[in-house]
C-alpha cells in the first residue's frame, strides 16, 4: 500500500496554546459599525455576533466537544491530494450493509454524531444499528481544520491522485 | 469505500454532501447499491420547472426562491472564489463564526423552527398558559404550538388561517385563494412577492398604487434606504408610515382617499 492510499488513525487534540490564541484573536477583533437596518437583511447583526463570540471566548467548552469526537474511531486518508478526515464506525453485525454519509459545507461531522452512534467498543444501551456506518468529511477548500488541510500550495492536485507517486 | 474494503454499500448525503452523493449515483461505481438524499441540489437550478400544486410544494418553492434571492451569497462565494474567502475565515474567528451563522440563514425559518422559538419564548417568560393569536403564517405556527404543547395554550385565535398538516387539507381552500389571489401560482408570482425587481421592465415602469402591496414595498424601500428589503411582517401589520396615496387608476382602491395630514 502506497503512503497515499494509507488510512491513518486520527484523534482531535487541539493544543492549549491554540485555544488561548483563539481567545486572543476574538478579543482583538476590530468590529465594523452596526448594520443600517433593524433586521437580519444585511447579514449577521452586530449584537448577535458580539454575543456569540463573547460566549465562544468565555463559556464554550471545546474539550467536551473534542471528547465527543474522540469517542469515535477517526481516520484520515489522502484523496486527490487532500487529506480527508472521516469517522468509521463498524456494526457488530457480520453482514450489515455499509453506509457512507457525506455532510455539507458549511457543516461538519459533528452534525452526524448522533447518527454515527457510540463506538462499538463501548457498552451500548440503544438498539445496535443494522448497518455499518461511515461518516465522511468532505474537504473544505481553504479551511484549516487539522484533518482537512490541503497539500502545500503549488502541489498540483492532479499529480497527487491516488495511486500515483 | 474501496479503500476501506467495502464491496457493496449505500450512500447518503445532505446539502453539499447531497451533491457529492448525487454525483456518486450518476457515476455508479461498482458496489454502490443505492443513494439517499435529503437535499435535491438539482432542483435549485430548475425552480421554474418545479410543481406548485399543493401547499407543501408552494411552501418549498417559496423557500427556494428566498434562498436564491437573499440566502445564497455564501454559496456563490464558496463555489466561485473559495480561496479568497478562505483567508478571512481562517485568520479571523469572528469572520468564521459570522459565515457559519449567516449561511443559508433564511431557509431555516420553518414552521417547526418558529414553533420551537415561540414555545421557548413562552416558557422563558414563565407565562404558563398563553392566549395565542396566529395571523397568516403565524396561524400555522399557532396551530403547531397547540398540537405539540397544548398545555401552554389557554385560548387559540386564528386569523387569515387554514388547516395545516393533514394530507389534502393543507393550505387555503381553492375558494379562498380564488378570492384573494390566483388559484394556481407560478414561480414568477413567487419571485414577484420576494423580489419585485425581477418583474418585467414594462410592468416596473408603471407607477405603483401606493395602497397596493407593491406600492407599499416600494415606499418602504425608499424610506429605509436602498439596502433595505421589503419587510413582509411590517407590511402585513400595517407599516402606515410607508403608505403612499392610492393611484387614481387602481382598480382595487377606486374611491379610496389618503386622508393623512
Amino acid at each position: 500500500m502506497s503512503s497515499e492510499t494509507e488510512i491513518r488513525p486520527f484523534r482531535v487534540n487541539v493544543p492549549d496554546e491554540a485555544i488561548a490564541d483563539l481567545r486572543r484573536r476574538i478579543a482583538a477583533t476590530r468590529w465594523p459599525t452596526r448594520e443600517l437596518v433593524a433586521d437580519r437583511s444585511q447579514g449577521v447583526q452586530l449584537a448577535t455576533i458580539q454575543e456569540l463570540t463573547r460566549y465562544w471566548a468565555a463559556d464554550y467548552d471545546w474539550r467536551s466537544c473534542e471528547a465527543k469526537l474522540n469517542v469515535l474511531p477517526q481516520f484520515t486518508t489522502e484523496i486527490d491530494g487532500v487529506d480527508i478526515h472521516f469517522i468509521h464506525v463498524q456494526s457488530r453485525h457480520e453482514n450489515a450493509l455499509p453506509l457512507i454519509i457525506t455532510h455539507g459545507w458549511p457543516g461538519s461531522v459533528i452534525e452526524l454524531l448522533e447518527v454515527a452512534g457510540p463506538s462499538p467498543t463501548r457498552p451500548r444501551t440503544a438498539e445496535p444499528p443494522r448497518t455499518r456506518s461511515t461518516s465522511c468529511c468532505r474537504p473544505c477548500p481553504a479551511t484549516d481544520s487539522p484533518a482537512s488541510r490541503p497539500r502545500p500550495a503549488g502541489t498540483p492536485a492532479a499529480s497527487r491522485a491516488p495511486g500515483s507517486s | 469505500m474501496d479503500r476501506l474494503g467495502y464491496t457493496r454499500y449505500v450512500a447518503q448525503g445532505g446539502d453539499q454532501g447531497a451533491a457529492v452523493t448525487d454525483a456518486m449515483g450518476r457515476q455508479a461505481p461498482a458496489g454502490l447499491a443505492g443513494i439517499h438524499l435529503n437535499f435535491l441540489r438539482e432542483a435549485l437550478g430548475n425552480v421554474g420547472g418545479l410543481p406548485a400544486d399543493s401547499g407543501e410544494e408552494r411552501a418549498a418553492l417559496a423557500a427556494m426562491n428566498t434562498f436564491r434571492t437573499s440566502g445564497s451569497g455564501y454559496f456563490l462565494e464558496q463555489a466561485t472564489r473559495p480561496q479568497t474567502i478562505g483567508y478571512a475565515l481562517l485568520d479571523s474567528p469572528v469572520a468564521l463564526a459570522a459565515w457559519m451563522l449567516d449561511h443559508d440563514t433564511d431557509s431555516y425559518y420553518t414552521i417547526e423552527q418558529m414553533t420551537r422559538d415561540a414555545i421557548a419564548f413562552i416558557t422563558a417568560k414563565e407565562l404558563g398558559e398563553a392566549d395565542l393569536l396566529g395571523f397568516s403564517i403565524g396561524s400555522f405556527v399557532a396551530q403547531q404550538i397547540a398540537l405539540v404543547r397544548p398545555a401552554i395554550v389557554r385560548r387559540l385565535v386564528l386569523a387569515s388561517s387554514a388547516p395545516q398538516g393533514a394530507a389534502g387539507r393543507h393550505g387555503w381552500a381553492p375558494e379562498v385563494i380564488g378570492a384573494i389571489g390566483t388559484p394556481k401560482t407560478s414561480p414568477a408570482a413567487y419571485l414577484d412577492v420576494f423580489s419585485p425587481g425581477q418583474r418585467p421592465a414594462a410592468e416596473q415602469a408603471r407607477k405603483p398604487c401606493g395602497a397596493c402591496p407593491q406600492g407599499l414595498r416600494t415606499g418602504m424601500r425608499q424610506r429605509r434606504g436602498r439596502h433595505a428589503k421589503p419587510n413582509m411582517m411590517g407590511l402585513l401589520l400595517g407599516d402606515s408610515q410607508s403608505w403612499a396615496a392610492p393611484a387614481a387608476d387602481c382598480p382595487r382602491h377606486a374611491g379610496v382617499r389618503d386622508e393623512r395630514r
